[in-house]
């Protein structure tokens, strides 16, 4: 429950050792428990890239170019380039800055607290010298938890950003552990071209990550707490309501008194539904950013999907998105762990490596190390894992990346369950209504590789199935054997 | 840029030099000897220490001599800490004053028999037992209880006792399930503010304290998750009482902080666990060679200030959100360990000394709002420029010496135009506006107003010089 740009609650206050600790024993019932065992697909491995000596460097901003020259943002607020095994300062002095973008034009947007920032080298030196505000209407009041995160860019050329509410703020207006005093905290924001800004939407709680698909639509994630029961990704849009009620004293008509007074149904027919629930502990605590694989094939066959780290768990997992009637929803499913940080930033580089930017920032991460830089390499071995999950009238179809054992695609290598989240200013949510599915048929398709699941299905739920028993031809067994499937809708075809 | 104190590094420097010059001070801490002398110094440097004008000439000898490696604060540097209950060559007041006479060569101290008269090291002496902090003396005793609801201490149910010589409350030291600690000493704390005890998440903590045999209370006025207690001022004995009650295992390690009233400063650990994070909350930045910008949380400035280190060691602070200079201070610039450490709750500690800071502030005569626009490094320093209202401005400094910043404005408006700067006042400072009329000035205003003429083409430039000079 300890996490990064989050604040645990009252209960979740001890060393995060003891913290997991604390927290398991909590949720024993339901036993979410974070897999034990290394997992990893066959042919991928991580490679640790050796950071500045002597500098505290913990990367909250990680961006490449065309020419694959890496750059980061660290939390002490210097942002630093690597090209050939060699690191170099670029620019420093920014405030705790928690996001980096290369922009076209090759200058760096930063999102420091305070204001994003556009930071160019106007005499060629190799260092930075100009440091021009691009946006920054918003209110920071100094509260330490008042993260500045992005910025993301559509292709119209509009940046986006999500600004963390405050913790422990006094001003500041509170219905659980996270507050605003106003000026924005809690609402995504964007910023034109020319550098107008527009608050964009609200109700976000610790939005840690922010990405821009290669469509050009933004998704964010946030972290589980008071508010968001379990840590989730979502769709940005316009003017849409996010749940964390605390940023709708910013909105017209609405005030502290009002805010205060919502019955926790109105709030939840405000709030917009998450792509995906990413489920507490067994797959994220503290979700980073959101990062497509543009790679074409270079990083194996999961083209196209999205990659998130997490900060807590020293993980990542993919997000395999599903589009049901005209809206997104989805799964998300472990790729690797073992990282040695927390991981709360990723990006693909031109050459289809997966960077790992880390911090454990003061709440701890699984991996042990306080900072540091990874990637995640692929060596042309296809693996064996599930490639992908789509929603059908009666179930699910699972697409695997080799062809499988038919032998072994039987009812007795699947189970599944389902179950749903309680929204309230409880700092997160345990699973209620959980259930067991019967699968009733599995069958495997003539491409060798996709199996239809039948099973009961019901909306808003998410539904989890595992797949232990499955073996491809070559008699491998997956790495990870749980997916995760956000119900938001029935599919109507 | 140049980061000193990493906590790590600290930490091993500590060690090293700690496991090298033990025997030293065990020597001249076992000089049988010297007892009855050792006792009657003592006493005189105790008194010493307790009479503001000698601790006066003490910091000042301090600051010229010991700071550099102690730190201005005493919090240690190349050298130990002063003021906290670690004295590695001894604490007795007669064994500092020996230490200081005849120094520690192998770790690069120079004795000072020969450079300070005897009156001279006293003061040093009584300035360093002034500033003491955290506990003396501080002994422990540990009661088995039979069952979480026992609260009576007796006798029979002690099971171990001690002293706690790194002077730190270790509540790793029971190992038993149902228990009562005491911790007990002599406790010392600033005799100008109050000090405040905070168990960092002890809401549900089962503590006393004492002071002087009298209990404190608890004062949640910062929240039920950040309990605190207020002690004396000065000298005092303080008890602690931690019942581990129906505390699960891994709530018993407490965190035990000492912060000033408003809980804006971290000061000093009172206990072990304590002082692991407080040694992750020493990261010193400083300019050298080069000017250095840091936007960071720091104490006395308000959100949106931009602090700006010069190689002089004049340090000033430019708001983004105001424009205006919100602060200087001389001497070293921060201490951003704070900021840092952890989650970075706390704000960073300017090291040198403030001449002004917020509210005060060196200021256009104007209701209209700026907007920030941004800085540009030109030869080595930078340039801040905004608009406010229909003017545009731009703004930079420049440290000609350790005791005179120049600011330079420049200014584009309407031609003929007048403005008027406020200029804040300060003992430690007068301002210098070359050019321009007498300021005007008056007792009721904190500051002093300057009126600045554009010129025909609607344009000014000139200079605001702060010159500093000692208290």
């Amino acid at each position: 429950m300890t996490r990064y740009l989050s604040t645990p609650r009252p209960l979740a206050i001890m060393p995060l050792a003891l913290t997991l600790v604390a927290t398991l024993a909590v949720f024993s019932a339901n036993a979410d428990q974070a897999p034990k065992h290394q997992y990893k697909p066959d042919g991928y491995h991580i490679e640790t890239i050796t950071t500045p000596k002597d500098v505290q460097f913990h990367i909250t901003g990680l961006d490449s170019d065309k020419n694959g020259t890496i750059y980061v943002a660290t939390r002490l607020g210097e942002v630093w380039t690597y090209k050939n095994e060699t690191w170099k300062q670029f620019a420093r002095g920014l405030h705790e800055p928690t996001g980096l973008l290369v922009d076209d034009d090759g200058s760096i947007v930063v999102a420091q607290k305070p204001e994003l920032t556009r930071i160019t080298d106007t005499d060629n030196d190799g260092v930075a010298d100009s440091y021009q505000f691009f946006a920054g209407e918003w209110d920071f009041h100094d509260n330490y938890h008042e993260y500045n995160f992005g910025p993301a860019k559509d292709l119209d050329g509009n940046y986006y950003g999500t600004l963390n509410l405050s913790h422990n703020n006094p001003d500041a207006f509170t219905l659980g552990a996270m507050g605003s005093a106003g000026g924005h905290r809690g609402f995504a924001y964007q910023v034109s071209p020319q550098g107008e800004y527009s608050p964009y939407a609200w109700g976000l709680r610790s939005p840690a990550g922010i990405g821009a698909s290669p469509q050009g639509e933004v998704f964010f994630t946030d972290n589980q707490g008071d508010w968001v029961p379990t840590s989730k990704m979502h769709l940005l849009r316009k003017g849409k309501f996010y749940g964390h009620p605390v940023s709708l004293i910013d909105i017209e008509g609405f005030s502290r008194d009002s805010v205060a007074k919502m019955s926790l149904e109105e709030l939840a027919a405000m709030s917009e539904k998450p792509v995906v629930w990413i489920p507490h502990i067994e797959v994220s605590n503290s979700p980073g950013n959101p990062e497509w694989d543009q790679s074409q094939g270079k990083f194996g066959p999961f083209a196209g999907q999205i990659f998130i780290g997490d900060q807590t768990q020293s993980n990542v997992f993919r997000v395999l998105l599903d589009k049901v009637n005209g809206q997104y929803q989805g799964a998300v499913i472990n790729f690797m762990n073992k990282f040695q940080s927390g991981n709360i930033r990723a990006e693909f580089d031109s050459q289809g490596q997966l960077w790992i930017g880390q911090t454990a920032g003061g709440w701890g991460a699984v991996g042990g190390k306080p900072f540091g830089l990874q990637k995640v390499v692929w060596d042309g071995t296809n693996p064996f894992e599930l490639l992908d999950i789509k929603l059908n009238a009666q179930g699910f179809t699972l697409t695997f990346t080799d062809k499988l054992d038919k032998g072994s695609v039987t009812l007795a290598s699947f189970t599944a369950q389902h179950w749903n989240y309680h929204y309230s200013s409880n700092y997160g949510s345990p699973k209620k209504n959980l259930e067991s599915l019967n699968i009733s048929k599995v069958t495997l398709a003539d491409d060798g590789k996709s199996i239809d699941v039948l099973l009961p299905l019901a909306a808003d739920r998410v539904v989890q199935i595992d797949f232990t028993g499955l073996r491809d031809t070559k008699g491998r067994q997956v790495s990870v054997d749980k997916v995760y499937y956000t119900l938001n809708q029935l599919s109507e075809k | 840029m140049n980061r000193q104190g990493s906590a790590l590094y600290g930490a091993f420097t500590r060690m090293t030099a700690a496991s090298l010059f033990l025997f030293s001070g065990l020597t001249l801490a076992n000089n049988v000897e010297n007892q009855p002398k050792n006792a009657h110094q003592n006493q005189l440097l105790t008194t010493l220490s307790q009479n503001s004008a000698v601790t006066a000439q003490g910091q000042t000898l301090f600051e010229q001599v010991c700071a550099s490696c102690h730190g201005k604060d005493l919090s240690g540097g190349s050298g130990f800490n002063l003021k906290d209950g670690e004295w590695v060559h001894g604490s007795q007041p007669s064994e500092i004053l020996a230490n200081i006479e005849s120094g520690f060569m192998n770790a690069g101290m120079p004795g000072f028999k020969g450079v300070f008269n005897s009156e001279q090291l006293q003061s040093i002496v009584a300035y360093i037992l002034s500033q003491r902090q955290g506990f003396d003396g501080l002994t422990y005793k540990l009661y088995q209880m039979q069952s979480k609801d026992d609260r009576t201490i007796s006798d029979d149910k002690l099971v171990k006792s001690g002293t706690l010589p790194k002077n730190l409350a270790d509540f790793r030291l029971p190992e038993i399930q149902h228990y009562i600690i005491e911790f007990s000493g002599d406790f010392y704390t600033s005799r100008d503010e109050d000090t405040r005890i905070w168990i960092e998440w002890g809401a549900k903590a089962d503590i006393d304290f004492e002071v002087d045999g009298k209990p404190i209370a608890r004062d949640n006025r910062f929240g039920e998750w950040f309990p605190t207690w207020v002690v004396a001022r000065g000298k005092q004995t303080l008890k602690i009482t931690y019942r581990s009650a129906d505390s699960k295992p891994g709530q018993r390690n407490l965190v035990l902080i000492a912060t000033n009233d408003d809980m804006s400063i971290k000061k000093f650990a009172l206990s072990t666990r304590a002082q692991k994070i407080m040694l992750n909350k020493k990261f010193n930045l400083n300019a050298e060679g080069e000017t250095l910008v840091q936007r960071i949380k720091v104490t006395n400035l308000p959100a949106y200030s931009i602090s700006v280190a010069t190689p002089q060691q004049i340090n000033y602070a430019f708001n983004s959100r105001s424009c205006d200079i919100v602060g200087l201070w001389q001497g070293e610039f921060l201490n951003i360990g704070p900021n840092i450490g952890g989650r970075g709750e706390d704000a960073s500690i300017p090291l040198g000394d403030w001449v002004f800071h917020s509210p005060k502030a060196l200021t256009f005569d104007t209701q209209e709002s700026c907007r920030f626009m941004g800085y540009q490094m030109q030869h080595g320093e930078p340039v801040f420029r905004y608009t406010q209202g229909s003017h545009q401005v731009q703004v930079s400094a420049k440290a000609v010496t350790s005791k005179q910043l120049d600011i330079h404005y420049q200014v584009t408006g309407t031609a003929g135009e007048e403005l008027t700067i406020r200029l804040p006042k300060s003992r430690k400072l007068t301002w210098n506006v070359p050019g321009t009329n007498t300021p005007e000035t008056s007792d009721e205003k904190d500051y002093t107003m300057q009126r600045v003429k554009l010129n025909d083409k609607g344009s000014a430039s000139f200079l605001v010089s702060a010159q500093i000079h000692p208290m």
